[in-house]
């Protein structure tokens, strides 16, 4: 069988991998790029773009494009403050979903997308890591440590431009209702980050429930970010169903922050034992005196080889990191696996929910400085 | 004390101006079989974290699970995630990751048993 995919919204987005991903999928065929009706004019032609690099239509109507014959499914990364609604629209035309992170601004809007799924009995996926190799082989590494006691995570994106100077150091005043999360120069971290940490979590934990979160978030690196209002990073401490606890920082720390694509350290404890594991243990790395940021210590006339600890020998800079292949399978061909197969994806809407209540409940947490109960929010 | 954490917070302490100043600390001091030790070093990490962050804790918040896990923020707005945890059918480690406003510190080791009984 071969499945249409209706991609909704385009350029500037995570849509820039999914549809590419169900693209490069020969279970697929892509229909069109669409959007709501009256989206403004940047998006209007972020959207006009990625359709023309896909070389598939633009429809300017959502309800247009849904409408149209042989859609099977929806690929949707919309600005998150607008995603609620779309994806909501989509699944009351009965499309299975794949769904950006986290999957809406609203938690209304994201319990009522739950509701509409149960009912129209549809296939859902939200994208995250857990189809990543790195979370792979945390399961199977968990598996010998006997029932997962603690979680703990760093999970940081080493991009963005830095302050150079530092902002300055004050406590963040956080919002307890945060409605926008997405701006052309800015996103809301913690939202976009660890939403990953908290979706891992419950994969490996067998879904268990969250049940309080305490959080601080920051604002230390990123000016916008600072302008905006968005925080720049997150740490969360968690409590869970049978005992687990879960601890997470996430944030975007700059390009300099790391010599790949940013720290990604795992710690887990399990009754019998436990591990300790880092994303990028497994890489490539290239040390050269070709690389001007690598510098050598300065020579020393007496000890022209630096044989002896008298001389400097401290070394400045660092090598450069190259990463290990991709996935063998993209998490986009992970969901049409779902449907071929008829079973429910990893993280599938209802995951998705649970991790947003999370999320919402650390908002709360970080502005009012205590402990939430997610039965707070 | 001991001796180790007399070392690490010096030595660590001696990187930091290259990333400073520091605004997140996580530390994950797995030092122990004893659970009756978890709370002491829980003490002394949180107080080498603030030392690091060079700021007085404004909140602490503590749970169980795995060990002994110590949310502080302090007075300007940094934070640190201390964790004391149980070195049971592993060798005693540390693993420290310290962000700063200009780049991160890492530190992972496995502390020699003789340097944690100094």
């Amino acid at each position: 069988m071969s499945y249409g995919v209706l991609v909704v919204t385009g350029g500037m987005t995570h849509q820039e991998n999914y549809a590419r991903g169900f693209q490069a999928d020969p279970r697929c065929r892509l229909i069109a790029v669409t959007d709501e009706r009256g989206v403004d004019a940047r998006r209007a032609q972020l959207n006009r773009s990625l359709a023309a690099e896909l070389q598939i239509p633009y429809i300017e109507d959502l309800n247009d494009a849904l409408a149209r014959p042989g859609v099977d499914l929806a690929s949707i990364c919309t600005e998150h403050d607008r995603q609620g609604r779309v994806t909501l629209r989509c699944a009351e035309a009965g499309k299975h979903l794949y769904m950006d992170k986290p999957l809406a601004g609203s938690l209304a809007e994201a319990r009522a997308l739950e509701t509409v799924v149960r009912q129209k009995n549809l296939r859902t996926q939200m994208f995250t890591q857990v189809t990543t190799p790195f979370s792979k082989r945390l399961r199977r590494a968990a598996a010998p440590l006997g029932e997962l006691r603690a979680f703990h995570q760093d999970l940081y994106f080493a991009k963005g431009y830095a302050s150079a100077d530092g902002l300055p150091l004050a406590p963040r005043q956080e919002a307890a209702r945060p409605d926008l999360f997405l701006v052309p120069d800015a996103k809301r971290e913690m939202f976009n980050i660890a939403v990953y940490s908290l979706a891992l979590v419950r994969w490996l934990s067998g879904r268990r429930a969250f049940l309080t979160v305490r959080a601080i978030t920051g604002n230390y690196f990123l000016a916008a970010n600072a302008r905006r209002g968005f925080e720049d990073f997150g740490v969360l401490s968690l409590t869970m169903e049978g005992g687990l606890t879960a601890t997470i920082s996430a944030g975007r720390t700059g390009w300099r922050s790391h010599g790949g694509p940013g720290h990604n350290r795992v710690k887990l404890f399990g009754t019998k034992g436990s591990i300790f594991a880092d994303a990028y243990q497994g890489r490539g790395e290239i040390c050269t005196d070709r690389q001007p940021q690598w510098q050598s210590p300065p020579p020393n006339p007496a000890d022209p080889a630096a044989f002896w600890a008298s001389s400097d020998q401290r070394k400045s800079g660092g090598p450069i990191w190259f990463m290990p292949p991709p996935p063998a399978q993209s998490d986009q061909s992970a969901f049409i696996d779902t449907l071929e197969r008829q079973r429910a994806a990893e993280v599938t809407v209802a995951d998705g929910v649970r991790v947003l209540e999370a999320l919402f409940a650390a908002y709360r947490s970080a502005a009012e400085h205590r402990t939430v109960k997610l039965s707070e929010v | 004390m001991n001796a180790y954490l007399t070392w690490l917070e010096q030595s660590v302490a001696a990187r930091l101006a290259e990333v400073a100043p520091v605004v997140f600390v996580r530390a994950h001091l797995q030092w122990t079989t004893d659970a009756g030790r978890l709370e002491a070093i829980s003490e002394a990490g949180c107080a080498m974290a603030g030392r690091w962050v060079n700021a007085k804790p404004a909140r602490r918040d503590a749970m169980r699970g795995g060990g002994l896990q110590v949310l502080l923020e302090f007075e300007r707005g940094q934070t640190a995630m201390v964790s004391s945890e149980l070195a049971l059918n592993v060798e005693p480690q540390t693993q420290i990751l310290i962000v700063g406003q200009h780049g991160t510190v890492r530190f992972d080791d496995f502390p020699e048993p003789e340097w944690l009984a100094k």
